[in-house]
């Protein structure tokens, strides 16, 4: 190359790097959500209910950063909201959504999933100040922060916990604490454990990191479930079973996979979904309040097409919730037979049951309301397992003859009542009897506070005594 | 004109040709997640006057489409390029529609999820303008003032009537909370269209009317209902509720007795094939499953399908799952055709029962079949199973979680099957068997080293089994083996089976248990873990030991793994003395103060490694308290037993007898012995004729003990006899001790069995989730589609509606999307 040519070379390269942007490191808000996922509530004092006198209620949001305007690598966050605050200024005068109070706040990494808490609530004989656990896709991380009663969130020394460098994308995390033996054949010990899920992982492989809460020093344990990601999982403290969902690895199995705390070692139980709903992918889940039944959130794809491809085509059918009978067989293990497939909108994700008030003397317990996000359709519909019927979606704006929602402003017709992409989802008994819904907008970034009557959920959400309809979004929409 | 000029009008011609030849052939329905489809009578912009229109339900599009089944093209909004959408609140799930009888459109009425769109609202009934070509909501009749006591106001099902004597038409609404509520519409002379009553006719059934369905005569409405329906004398019935809805509440009820609840039905007269009897030469009669009974329509009985709610049938309970056929003129099930069965068997279904409709022959047409050779002028509709086409009266459309809608031959009492049962490699038949020995047989360290007694089968069963003349043995050769199985068409299913010699009971192997030494001496042992919970939650059940349906015998082996007092893995193994069950009263059994809520097995106390280290219980006077301590716990057979992949316990075959795995009556039965025979139940019943001759076995080839497909038998039978493994044609004596001793443990014939039946269904050509609630379409009055066979509109979720007829194959389903 001669000189002649060499320069201009030289020059236009010395011009691309003046062009070049430094990379960011901008901190994530910490007055607002920003992708929120996971949601999950607090109270203080410990154990009381929902708008009882002198009882806070601390909303706890996790933002994802899912687009990477902040910190790449530590760009999430976790915020804790006073509720009872925020929806306090929520007068006539008052603009949606409405600002957060947010007590405390503390930066993770992006791409953040689940959120569990332990306190003495969820995890009996808890001691130690409450802490809200929740896993970084980005940083494969699992974060410990610390909550003070006050909602100050702290994130110090042994806060950040690495997990396993061979698998990715850390998401579900359930807190399961009891006496458990911590080897087959030993006698049970008190044990305070948080299990993580992965969507990531060599070979499509099932995993799990089995964490010991109560002594941080214990090694990480890593569970093998076999064929398929794990997804979510969900803790029965009774029989001790952590069912576990997965995520797609091949067609022709969908398992939903338990293990029994109470006997280590050994091999996970599993049924195959797939076998009666066809396409199905499961998400999340839920367990009725007397344990009897399950209820799964599905996604169903094209087979014809998965099988073509190769691969889990990247739009679904539909979506389901299967209700599955946790009654124990003879044989011992529950036959998760499925009672009823109810089609949902696309995009299933995260699953809540919502209780109904105890029935009077002598009447037969109804069973309860299933609250399950869409975020494909923008929906979050309510399905009545008493009745076997769904009784609420919630949809879009401003259509239909009859007007109006009763959802705040912003919501003009055609968009979403809740805000696209309704992901996360948080359900709080009432001091009052009502049921408070909180669902999260990944795309709009607020969260929507929803109060229902369980008696009339086709109904919600109630009147309140104002005569306004009492459903909130906290938190600014996202621009 | 130049050849230039020709060139250029002949490219321009051929640009403009291509310019208009280009695109779809429509603007296609453009459906967003349907869930419903109904027929009704109303006036479209498509075209001048009254005629039939199908509505559908697009429930992610808060809207309805309107199809004409004729051409099975949208009607089109007034810009012509999209297909006319007809607003509805949100979630539109259910339709109905129904005729005034009068000459004008038909009231149709759609209801969506929950509230009507505001806040303050329960569910409206929402009536489409049916009369005027602006098709739209027209109004709403509000169902929040029916709200039940508790507040419930769900809608779980909607029907539409005509109401006798020209008194319009009435829509019922099936409430949650028990209720039923009717809505009557008339006509309004001055606008042509529909009124509602200012009054909602509200009745409490006492249970959820789930799905509803109207009888031929249009006057009494099945309901399908989860919960008990009570009866006179404060009984209560499972199954189906009948409601005589069409005068003023309080409507009669009644209820068909299903023996489980149930989750959708349908309703038809239905003609069925006969069973045919032989002749005075005796002759069977060959055309009997294609001969059905004689006389006009009106006279067939009116029989209710009736999908059971999987929580409550299956193998466990009462009756199987699957769809029952219910007679109102007795109250209950249809008898069994070959009066085996207290009912007539349910029509079994892959996944979760969805929605039903049945399928008639078209009114007219060359479809309308008059001339079939076995049923002259009787109407009759062609059906296209993979198994050969056949004709038939009626045919069923049952939807399933899978994806599919299953095809059920009803004139015939069963699904259809695309394969051969009777012929071919697809036939029911136990295709592979084998005689295996343990691999300890060859391990100088195991006790069962050396040993050299199999089992075998006998070549004397089943019955016609060995050729004439064979001289009586037992055998090994795999490439026999399987000829010895008998197999019942109907009964047997795809399995995979095992034939063992103290093989390990299949729900109790392995499993985590304790096993506690008592203050009478013995030993007991549980499977159960603990789980540090308090109270009833303290063990957590990992098998009811004592349950009979696991098969635990007296004389079983029970063996315990453990770990000796040196730490090396240890085991022991006692025979079982009793079984201690859990009192049926519900009160907790426990010995020696461990509760032992899914009973336990009481075995001798022993000086093996595992059991000798049991610690003694403390007891003050009779008073004991027992020390559990944590082992593996298996249960071996003491003799032969019989499992298989999707039944598990089998039962306890014998030597040199026959052993059938057979139905017998329920009735007087009770633990194990009730638990294996509603384990063969009949599946279904099968449509291939009887032998020619009356007595005549084996005409159909491979069966040789087999005269009529259709008469009951064994799920397997078989006779195990016992070899040596070098001279395997010479049958030991099973009553030598010696020769038991010589059989190692393990010992086993395993075997595979197939059904001959591969359920005939069909689906979208490319996607199909969630199939919803469907039509039965006659397309044989519009011009054009004269000859045209009966069709079904199935809607699914994935944004389409497909349109096929069982007089077709699965390769000519039409999605309208």
């Amino acid at each position: 190359m001669s000189k002649h040519t060499f320069l201009p070379v030289l020059l236009a390269l010395a011009g691309a790097l003046a062009c070049g942007d430094a990379p960011l490191s901008t901190p994530p808000p910490e007055d607002r959500f920003y992708f929120p996922t996971g949601l999950t509530l607090r109270h203080v004092p410990a154990g009381c209910l929902g708008g009882a006198p002198g009882c806070q209620t601390q909303l706890l949001v996790a933002s994802s950063n899912f687009d990477l305007r902040y910190d790449a690598a530590n760009g999430g966050s976790l915020l804790a909201v006073d509720v009872e605050a925020t929806l306090a200024g929520a007068g006539s005068n008052a603009t949606s959504p409405l600002s957060p109070v947010v007590l405390g706040g503390t930066r993770i990494g992006s791409f953040a999933g689940e959120i569990a808490l332990a306190d003495p609530t969820t995890c009996p004989g808890w001691s130690g100040p409450a802490q809200a656990l929740v896993a970084s896709r980005s940083q494969n991380t699992l974060y410990k922060v610390t909550l003070g009663d006050d909602g100050a969130l702290t994130c110090g020394a042994g806060c950040a916990l690495p997990l396993a460098g061979s698998l990715a994308d850390p998401y579900g995390v359930t807190v399961a604490c009891g006496n458990f033996p911590v080897a087959q054949g030993e006698p049970p010990t008190p044990r305070q454990l948080a299990f993580v899920t992965y969507l990531r992982t060599p070979g499509g492989e099932g995993w799990l990191s089995q964490l010991d809460l109560a002594d941080p020093g214990a090694p990480r344990r890593e569970l093998d479930f076999q064929i398929s990601p794990t997804h979510s999982t969900v803790f029965d403290p009774v029989t001790t079973r952590l069912f576990v969902t997965s995520r797609f690895a091949g067609v022709g199995f969908s398992p939903l996979r338990w293990i029994e705390l109470a006997t280590p070692d050994r091999l996970p139980t599993t049924v195959n979904l797939f076998d009666v709903v066809r396409g199905a992918e499961l998400r999340g889940l839920a367990l009725s309040t007397d344990r009897t039944r399950a209820y799964a959130a599905l996604r169903i794809y094209d087979v014809d097409l998965a099988t073509s491809i190769g691969g889990r085509p990247s739009n679904d059918l539909a979506g389901a919730l299967a209700v599955l009978d946790l009654t124990p067989l003879p044989g011992g293990p529950p036959s998760a037979r499925v009672l009823r497939v109810v089609p949902l909108d696309k995009g299933a994700t995260e699953v809540r049951v919502i209780p109904r008030p105890p029935a009077a003397a002598g009447a037969e317990q109804p069973r309860d309301l299933v609250a399950v996000t869409s975020g494909d359709d923008a929906t979050v519909t309510i399905y009545d397992d008493q009745a076997g019927a769904i009784v609420k979606v919630f949809a879009t704006c401003g259509v239909g003859p009859a007007g109006a929602s009763g959802a705040p402003t912003p919501c003009d017709p055609g968009n979403p009542l809740l805000g696209r992409q309704p992901f996360g989802l948080a359900v709080e008994p009432r001091a009052n009897g009502l049921q408070r819904l909180y669902v999260g907008s990944f795309d709009r970034s607020w969260v929507n506070v929803i109060d229902l009557d369980p008696a009339r959920p086709e109904s919600a959400p109630v009147l309140r005594a104002d005569g306004a309809p009492a459903w909130w979004r906290i938190g600014a929409e996202r621009p | 004109m130049s050849a230039r000029g020709i060139l250029g009008l002949a490219f321009l011609a051929a640009a403009a040709a291509g310019g208009c030849s280009t695109g779809p052939r429509s603007v296609g329905v453009r459906l967003a997640g349907p869930t419903a489809v109904v027929r009704y009578a109303g006036v479209t912009s498509k075209g001048p006057g009254l005629r039939e229109y199908l509505a559908v339900t697009a429930s992610r599009g808060d809207e309805l489409r309107i199809v004409d089944p004729s051409d099975e093209q949208p009607v089109l909004g007034p810009g012509l390029v999209f297909p006319l959408s007809v607003p509805t609140a949100p979630r539109p799930l259910q339709l109905a529609s129904a005729t005034l009888d009068d000459g004008g459109a038909d009231v149709l009425v759609v209801v969506s999820a929950g509230a009507r769109g505001a806040f303050l609202g329960g569910p409206v009934l929402q009536v489409v303008n049916t009369w005027t070509p602006y098709t739209t909501i027209a109004f709403e009749v509000p169902l929040d003032r029916v709200a039940s006591a508790a507040g419930e106001a769900d809608v779980l099902s909607l029907l539409g009537l005509t109401l006798p004597g020209g008194a319009g038409a009435r829509v019922l609404v099936g409430l949650a909370g028990g209720r039923l509520a009717a809505v009557d519409f008339t006509r309004d002379p001055a606008t042509g269209g529909v009124v509602a009553s200012p009054a909602v006719a509200v009745q409490t059934l006492g249970f959820d009317p789930v799905d509803l369905a109207l009888d031929p005569g249009g006057t009494r409405v099945y309901a399908a209902t989860p919960d008990p329906i009570p009866v006179p004398g404060g009984k209560t019935v499972l199954g189906v509720a009948t409601i005589d809805p069409t005068g003023a509440p309080p409507w009669p009820v009644g209820a068909l007795d299903a023996l489980a609840p149930t989750v959708s039905v349908a309703v038809d007269r239905v003609r069925e094939r006969i069973l045919g009897a032989s002749d005075d030469l005796g002759n069977t009669d060959q055309t009997a499953p294609d001969r059905f009974q004689g006389g006009p329509d009106s006279i067939q009985p009116v029989q209710v399908y009736a999908a059971l709610d999987n929580r409550a049938c299956g193998p466990t309970f009462a009756i199987n799952c699957g769809v029952v056929t219910l007679l109102p003129s007795t109250g209950g099930l249809a008898p069994d055709p070959v009066n085996e069965l207290p009912y007539r068997a349910p029509m079994q279904l892959a996944g979760v029962p969805g929605p039903m409709t049945i399928l008639r022959p078209p009114a007219s047409g060359t479809s309308r079949i008059l001339n079939d050779t076995y049923n002259p002028n009787i109407p009759l509709m062609l059906t296209a199973p993979g198994s050969g086409q056949r004709n038939t009266s009626r045919v069923g459309v049952a939807a399933s979680s899978d994806g599919r809608v299953y095809l059920l031959d009803l004139g015939r009492w069963g699904p259809m099957n695309d394969i051969s049962l009777m012929r071919s490699s697809t036939r029911v038949s136990v295709p592979r068997a084998s005689s295996v020995q343990p691999t300890t047989v060859l391990d100088p360290a195991s006790s069962e080293y050396g040993k050299t007694v199999g089992l075998a089968l006998w070549n004397d069963f089943p019955q016609n089994a060995a050729a004439a003349g064979t001289v009586t043995g037992v055998l090994l050769d795999p490439t026999l083996l399987p000829a010895f199985f008998q197999v019942t068409p109907g009964y047997t299913e795809a399995d995979e089976w095992r034939i063992t010699w103290q093989g390990s009971l299949p729900q109790l192997g392995g499993r985590d248990g304790i096993a506690l030494r008592t203050g009478a001496g013995d030993v007991v042992v549980a499977m159960q873990a603990a789980t540090g919970n308090a109270g009833a939650a303290a063990w957590l059940v990992g098998a009811q030991v004592g349950n009979p349906e696991l098969g635990a015998h007296p004389g079983d082996l029970v063996h315990l793994d453990c770990t000796d007092a040196a730490g090396n893995a240890a085991s022991d193994e006692a025979p079982l003395t009793a079984i201690l069950q859990v009192p049926a009263s519900g009160a907790t059994l426990a010995v020696d103060s461990v509760p032992l809520p899914g009973g336990a097995l009481r075995i001798p106390a022993g000086s093996g490694p595992c059991l000798s280290q049991l610690p003694a219980p403390s007891c003050s006077g009779a008073s004991c308290v027992a020390v559990p301590v944590t082992t593996l716990v298996t249960v071996r057979a003491s003799g032969l037993l019989l499992t298989s992949q999707g039944l598990g316990y089998a039962g306890r075959p014998t030597f040199d007898a026959p052993y059938a795995l057979q139905w017998a009556p329920e009735t007087n039965l009770a633990g194990e012995a009730l638990s294996l025979v509603r384990k063969a139940r009949r599946r279904f019943y099968p449509t291939d004729p009887p032998c020619p001759s009356v007595g005549q076995l084996g005409c159909y080839a491979g069966y040789p003990w087999l005269a009529d497909p259709l008469a009951p038998g064994p799920l397997v039978a078989f006779k195990v006899g016992l070899v040596a493994q070098g001279a395997p044609d010479i049958p030991l004596d099973s009553t030598d001790p010696a020769v038991l001793a010589g059989i190692p443990r393990e010992a086993a014939i395993p075997f595979s069995t197939q059904s001959g039946v591969n359920p005939t269904f069909r689906r979208p050509g490319s996607g199909g989730a969630g199939p919803g609630r469907m039509l039965g379409y006659d397309r044989s009055g519009f011009a054009g589609h004269e000859n045209d066979p009966i069709r079904a509109f199935v809607p699914f979720l994935d944004d389409q509606l497909i349109s096929f007829s069982p007089s077709e194959s699965l390769g000519d389903v039409t999605s309208l999307r």
